[in-house]
């Protein structure tokens, strides 16, 4: 029966059981559903081919074995198969391919499979962020089958796509704009159409990464003053109860002598975000739309694995979707450094509150990934929760894994893409470092430190300005995302510093090893800078 | 004398309306059907407060005049609205105007009256009358508004109207609906109805009239909203609303005296009750066969529209698209499937679901049961049924549980002059649902028309990929890529596009050597490679016989080059994967060039990638190489070269390492001189033109060139070589490809060095090649090496006398040799040419000696 049906029959404590009922779980209950489904999922990829191309003749036949036999895998392991789509070879049949750029991979993108369980578990996912995000405490919830959905994310073939589909087999929600209109859509048309929409006829839900919602929320002020250029007419156009929010937000902005906020005109039952860097949006969200986003994690290869509940509180990793492992910081980062270290993993019953992980995917329900590094890092903020009573742990979303420079969610920078910029761009880069930095206003951008060869400098003049500008236009170039960035949300992500000839080599002299290229901490920074410093000032004594 | 009515008739009205308002709202809602639906509102808000005004319904009967007043205003406006709409104007600003006009004159009214004053009430005879006693001039005001506004409509439809005579005739109900609107309330000023509610009468045949007009302009259809159930309500209600009318007239029979029994009283208003409901009935009848189509015109209507958008496409996705869409909308399926027979592996498989995430993976393969029941019957299959025979006893069980997941009720074949091109898989709520006969009807037809339909579009889809896709590869062919290629440089100007090229080396010597047959596979399996590497944004194309160009939106040049990288490594692995024997290694020469930064047009990147394809193939081959100035200027520069002396260019190199070879090889010294002779000779001998003659000279020079990397002791060995050393030494043959390989413009010796140890009969190395596989030149080469190799001395054998080579030579025809070409062979070493006459006299001599 469908979620649209259990309303209708006003099932509501069914309805809770049936999609939220894993946060009542208890670690035990919660760890066998994990290895039942696991063990479901090692028969089926341990006897296709692409398990069998990376099991190379073992067996595994139980989930210490599997743990043991399977090396953690990255896209590269899947490539071959997954980009020509060689169906025959998967544990199950995909019904679906959803893509993602790859950053740093051979091809522009790479694409996932999506088996029929595999949607049947995303779709009970989904609805079960659905209910969540109305949610005000264990139970209640306020979802209806005539609620309009403001959609903010891009349409099929990307994973966000499958939303409205996979939650139009549940309810009949209405998505602003609908989504086979929506499909021809730039990313602007769609705002505007599904703000127009919204509108005349209100809206009360509203998903999109954290950092495309800001941009959407603040452009808000003039997609309505477009929207309502003729007047009285166009309210006349508007629901009456419409009409009267919009009479009363212009009085009130106007008394309060401010620009008009979402707030002013909605009142949403459920706002969702998804992407990185939402912690540096969540407030001003909040401040926008009057009501605090609740984050869900979702990606291409894994589909939605967690979600944030009433509390805003951390987020909960649903236990039907992958088979989580855990890559403690400190050995994620020794295994970038060493490629021969392999690092342990740990269990969702083994995470520590307060410590940062690297996670590691095995999708279930007929899923290709199996010890997938993914590239997301998570710090367990719990192991329960008073607050929403709640005995399974809880995470927060820090970052990509440091290799990867995420802007908003919007584009992932690798170690390769930043040379590729540099070696098109022909300057002659004696060596660099970049790291993500955020602003005085908390936004992300990508900090390039490059020390320019020595020679060159006196055939070229550079300065910041021109390294920055050429090399800006080659990310855009090989980048679609990072072009887009700067063309949807208004962002410039590059910041260029260039360091005296030799800071980079004194480094390696002072520590004896190379300063990180992809996001040094803080303190292998902080001394590079250093040492930048002391070279001024020692130029500047002579 | 009717006041009695007044009540019934409103009351009439009223659930006339309600009906009606209840029908529409279930309409596919559009701009006409929601100004019809505010009419009706207007309509209900009218009647049903002058009817409850006259029963002085709480809270007082004031209060409903002025809601009955309000109707009346908004049925002005939303009849002006709805003329608008139905004449097609989208826009207009009148609207909001008058909608101001009405609201503030019915504004001013609410206090006192001001322009239309309410009735006062008046008992006469123990009954209640409204009567309108203080009526003032002012109600000319009342009057000139609304006229303004009919006047204006009227307007607005004459001058749409006028011009187009399909509209007018529409449009002739409407107008004779204001004419009667206006009749009635005219009327209502004339004596004789005096508290007869004609207005309200007026007004109920003009929605009707109204609704006429509605259904022949088709938009909505009534068949599918009004189900019987709603009829026979309707008749019931109506037939009641009319009884309670007429019941005091009726009651007046048992005041008469003698007085009536209470059973026939009973029996009397049973039977004008009944009477009464069976007119509704009568009348509902008739306005479901004249007003409201009837079952068999809808159909007509449905197959008429799903055949006009299919029938004139050939768009197959599109004709998919509509043939589920009719059949979901139509009919009690949940899901429809559509299911296309594949000529190359002979499996129906779906190519259409309404659902964008359903399951689409089930192939019915030819011998599958359901797939013989459709193709031997012309009905549908019902699932439930299909159960119950034989024919299911074959089906496995991951195909049955494959259509119980699906749901499948109903398998449908699209047949043409017999033959199955398709089926149409319905899924049902539960797979035991029977469709119902109209539904089965319905199907039917749609069937007939999609069959043709698809067997057509699939022709012109067959055509449209024959006309764009190289029929040996599969993937686009050259002109078409051109296309495409113009099209994407422009979508991708501000991004990078890289073009790749390759070009397989040496694809005409391993034509030659494998034969056509396994070139073409080969040429296949390369095509398999390319497409299974790049993403569906990415085009493969065949460029030329044996060149095929990517195209690459987005890639940067370090991905172009990673990706060509890979390629040859999967290209090289094509020979190893057949194990009867070992095949040529094929190597491509890569040219890659990438806009923006190669290039700024389609012509300069293609220009570009060639050459860079063509600096590799002048650097020797299998290599790849990026676009850039330093490779340009070199290009230019060597364009000029003279191809013709490349032979010349390379000669002494090739008599360097043959002088190697004989310097390593002491007992083979002057060998390939004296093969090369005898190949020449034996090549005149058998008329053989310039070029072939030419080409047997070098090869012969090269032939055991790759004895070159073969260790001293191996070849010198006096004695039996171990199968080990033998293996080593039949690698000579690959060895001097190899070498050759990098000789460019020598790529013609190659058949003849590569199968010089082949054997006639198909014993030999590397490849066991037999008869006409192995080229002519290869065996011309094969009996020169061997009888040079016979009467020679080697350190492991004296040389042996020339008759005898021969009578080897003979005796072994057919077998290592070939049988037509060793009796001229022997023939011309017994006439004794002048050419090589000195050499066999010296062999003679050396043979005496020993």
């Amino acid at each position: 029966m469908k979620l649209q049906d259990k309303l209708r029959q006003q099932e509501y404590d069914k309805i809770w059981n049936s999609y939220c009922g894993f946060l009542d779980l208890t670690m035990e209950e919660y760890m066998n559903i994990q290895s039942r489904l696991m063990k479901e999922q090692i028969n089926l990829w341990s006897s296709c081919d692409l398990g069998k191309s990376i099991l190379k003749g073992k067996i595994p036949k139980t989930i210490d074995d599997f743990r043991q036999m399977v090396p953690l895998t990255t896209y590269d392991d899947y490539a071959d198969i997954l980009l020509s789509k060689q169906s025959s070879s998967l544990p199950d049949s995909p019904i679906i391919w959803i893509e993602t750029t790859w950053e740093g991979g051979k091809h522009p993108v790479k694409v996932a499979p999506y088996t029929r369980s595999m949607l049947d578990v995303y779709r009970n996912n989904v609805t079960a962020c659905l209910i969540l995000s109305t949610s005000t405490e264990k139970g209640k919830f306020d979802v209806e089958s005539t609620d309009k959905f403001l959609y903010g994310l891009a349409p099929l073939p990307f994973a966000t796509g499958l939303f409205p589909l996979a939650l139009g087999e549940e309810i009949d929600i209405q998505f602003l704009p609908p989504v086979k209109e929506a499909e021809n859509m730039s990313f602007s048309e769609r705002n505007k159409a599904g703000f127009k929409m919204a509108l005349k006829n209100d809206v009360e839900y509203f998903f999109g990464l954290g950092s495309v919602a800001y941009a959407i929320s603040v452009s808000l002020s003039s997609l309505y003053s477009s929207s309502t250029s003729n007047g009285f007419s166009s309210l006349l156009k508007c629901s009456p109860k419409m009409a009267m929010r919009i009479l009363k937000a212009k009085n009130r902005c106007k008394k309060e002598n401010r620009a008009l906020k979402p707030r002013d005109l909605f009142q949403l039952k459920g706002f969702m975000i998804a992407g990185t860097d939402n912690k540096y949006y969540k407030d001003d969200l909040e401040d926008l739309w009057g009501i605090r986003p609740m984050e869900l994690f979702a990606g291409t290869e894994p589909s939605i694995i967690g979600t944030e509940t009433w509390t805003r509180n951390g987020m909960y990793f649903f236990p039907d979707t992958c088979f989580y492992e855990f890559i403690l910081e400190k050995d994620m980062l020794q295994s970038f450094d060493d490629p021969n270290f392999k690092p342990k993993t740990y269990l969702m019953d083994e995470v520590i509150p307060g410590e940062k992980y690297e996670i590691v995917l095995s999708v279930l329900k007929g899923g290709a990934f199996a010890r997938y590094r993914v590239g997301d890092v998570y710090r367990c903020v719990g192991l329960h929760n008073q607050e929403d009573a709640t005995l399974i742990p809880r995470f927060e979303y820090v970052d990509r894994i440091p290799q990867i420079i995420d802007i908003a969610g919007f584009t992932r920078i690798s170690k390769f893409g930043i040379q590729s910029a540099i070696e098109l761009s022909g300057f002659k880069v004696e060596d660099w470092t970049a790291l993500k930095e955020y602003n005085k206003d908390q936004r992300p951008f990508m900090h390039l430190y490059v020390e320019i060869n020595k020679d060159s400098l006196t055939m070229t003049p550079y300065s910041k300005e021109i390294i920055k500008e050429i090399l800006s236009t080659y990310f855009k170039y090989s980048d679609q995302d990072y072009r887009d960035l700067k063309k949807i949300l208004g962002m410039d992500p590059l910041e260029v510093t260039i360091l005296k000839n030799g800071t980079f080599n004194s480094y390696r002299l002072q520590f004896q090893k190379d300063i990180p290229k992809m996001n040094p901490n803080h303190y292998e920074i902080q001394a590079l800078l250093a040492i930048e410093k002391e070279y001024r000032r020692e130029r500047m004594v002579k | 004398m009717f006041n009695g009515l007044y009540g019934s008739i409103s009351g009439l009205s009223v659930v006339g309306y309600l009906f009606l308002f209840m029908i529409f709202l279930n309409a596919k809602k559009s701009k006409l059907i929601n100004s019809f639906l505010t009419l009706l509102l207007s309509m209900i808000l009218w009647t049903g407060g002058s009817l409850l005004m006259r029963q002085q319904f709480w809270p007082s009967y004031i209060f409903w005049y002025h809601v009955s007043l309000s109707g009346l205003f908004l049925m002005v406006l939303s009849y002006f609205k709805f003329s608008a709409a139905f004449v097609g104007m989208t826009k207009n600003k009148f609207v909001i105007l008058y909608t101001f006009l009405l609201a503030a004159v019915f504004a001013a009214n609410i206090p006192s009256g001001f322009f239309l004053h309410w009735p006062s009430l008046q008992i006469e005879n123990g009954r209640a009358l409204m009567v309108y006693d203080q009526i003032t001039g002012f109600v000319s005001v009342f009057f000139a508004v609304t006229g303004i506004i009919v006047v204006h409509m009227v307007a607005l439809l004459y001058k749409n109207v006028r011009h187009n005579i399909k509209l007018r005739k529409q449009i002739s109900p409407v107008i004779l609906g204001i004419v009667l609107l206006f009749l009635g309330h005219l009327a209502f000023t004339v004596p004789f109805f005096k508290g007869f509610p004609i207005d309200i009468l007026a007004g109920l045949v003009n929605v009707f009239l109204l609704v006429y007009v509605l259904v022949k302009r088709k938009l909505f259809r009534p068949r599918m909203i009004a189900s019987s159930n709603v009829g026979y309500l309707f008749c019931v209600v109506m037939g009641f609303s009319v009884f309670y009318g007429i019941f005091p007239y009726i009651k007046i029979l048992s005041n008469r005296n003698p007085p009536l029994s209470e059973g026939l009283l009973t029996a009397i208003y049973l039977v004008v009750f009944s009477a009464i409901v069976s007119f509704f009935f009568l009348l509902w009848k008739q306005a479901l066969s004249k007003i409201f189509i009837q079952n068999d015109e809808l159909h007509d209507e449905i197959l008429k529209d799903y055949s006009a958008k299919v029938s004139s496409s050939l768009n197959l996705k599109n004709i998919y698209e509509h043939t589920a869409e009719t059949i979901e909308k139509n009919t009690d399926v949940k899901q429809v499937f559509i299911s296309i027979l594949n000529d190359e592996n002979q499996k129906y498989t779906i190519r259409h679901s309404n659902r964008s995430l359903s399951d689409i993976s089930l192939v019915l393969t030819m011998d599958h049961p359901i797939v013989h029941f459709l193709k031997h019957h012309n009905e549908p299959l019902n699932m439930e049924e299909f159960t119950h025979t034989t024919a299911y006893k074959s089906i496995w069980e991951s195909e049955k549980k494959q259509l119980e997941n699906l749901k499948i009720g109903h398998c449908i074949g699209l047949k043409v002059s017999n033959e199955l091109v398709g089926i149409i898989l319905i899924a049902m709520e539960r797979t035991s649902q029977y469709l119902k006969t109209q539904d089965l009807n319905l199907l039917s037809s749609v069937n007939t028309i999609s069959s043709i339909a698809i067997k057509n579009a699939l022709r012109y889809e067959k055509a449209y990929f024959e006309a764009r896709i190289d029929e040996l590869t599969g993937v686009l062919n050259r002109r078409y890529f051109f296309e495409v290629l113009d099209k994407v440089f422009q979508e991708n100007k501000n991004s990078s596009l890289a073009l790749l090229l390759i070009n397989l080396d040496d694809f005409k010597l391993y034509n030659q050597l494998y034969g056509v047959a396994q070139g073409d596979l080969a040429l296949r399996k390369v095509a398999v490679i390319l497409k299974g590497s790049i993403s569906d944004q990415c085009f493969v194309a065949r460029y030329g016989g044996k060149e095929f160009a990517l195209l690459l939106p987005q890639y940067d040049v370090f991905k172009a080059k990673k990706l060509a990288i890979s390629l040859r490594d999967q290209i090289g692995k094509i020979g190893k994967t057949e194990n009867s024997f070992r095949q040529k290694t094929l190597t491509i020469s890569a040219g890659i060039c990438i806009s923006p930064y190669g290039a700024k047009s389609v012509k300069e990147l293609l220009d570009n990638a060639e050459h860079a394809i063509y600096h590799v193939k002048r650097k020797g081959k299998n290599a790849i190489k990026i676009f850039d100035t330093f490779v340009s200027n070199e290009v230019n520069k060597s364009e000029n070269l003279d191809l013709h002396s490349i032979y010349d260019e390379y000669k002494s190199t090739i008599y360097a390492l043959t002088a190697t070879i004989d310097a390593k090889d002491h007992y083979t010294f002057n060998h390939s001189e004296n093969v090369a002779k005898y190949a020449v000779a034996l090549g005149k001998r058998l008329n053989l033109n310039k070029d072939i003659i030419e080409n047997l000279r070098q090869a012969a020079l090269l032939h055991d060139i790759g004895k070159i990397g073969i260790p001293e002791h191996i070849l010198n060995k006096p004695f039996r070589l171990t199968e080990e050393e033998f293996e080593i030494m039949k690698g000579h043959v690959e060895a001097s490809i190899n070498i050759i390989r990098h000789l460019p413009s020598l790529d013609y010796v190659i058949p003849a060095v590569l199968g010089h140890h082949e054997h006639y009969n198909g014993g030999g190395y590397p490849r066991r090649s037999e008869k006409d596989d192995i080229p002519l030149t290869a065996r011309i080469l094969c009996i020169s090496d061997a009888f040079d190799a016979m009467i020679s001395k080697r350190c492991y054998k004296d040389p042996l006398p020339v008759e005898e080579a021969l009578y080897i030579l003979q005796k072994e025809a057919g077998r290592q040799f070939d049988p037509e070409l060793v009796p001229i062979f022997v023939s011309m070493i017994n006439e004794r040419d002048l050419d090589f006459d000195t050499q066999l006299q010296k062999v003679t001599l050396l043979s005496g000696a020993n």
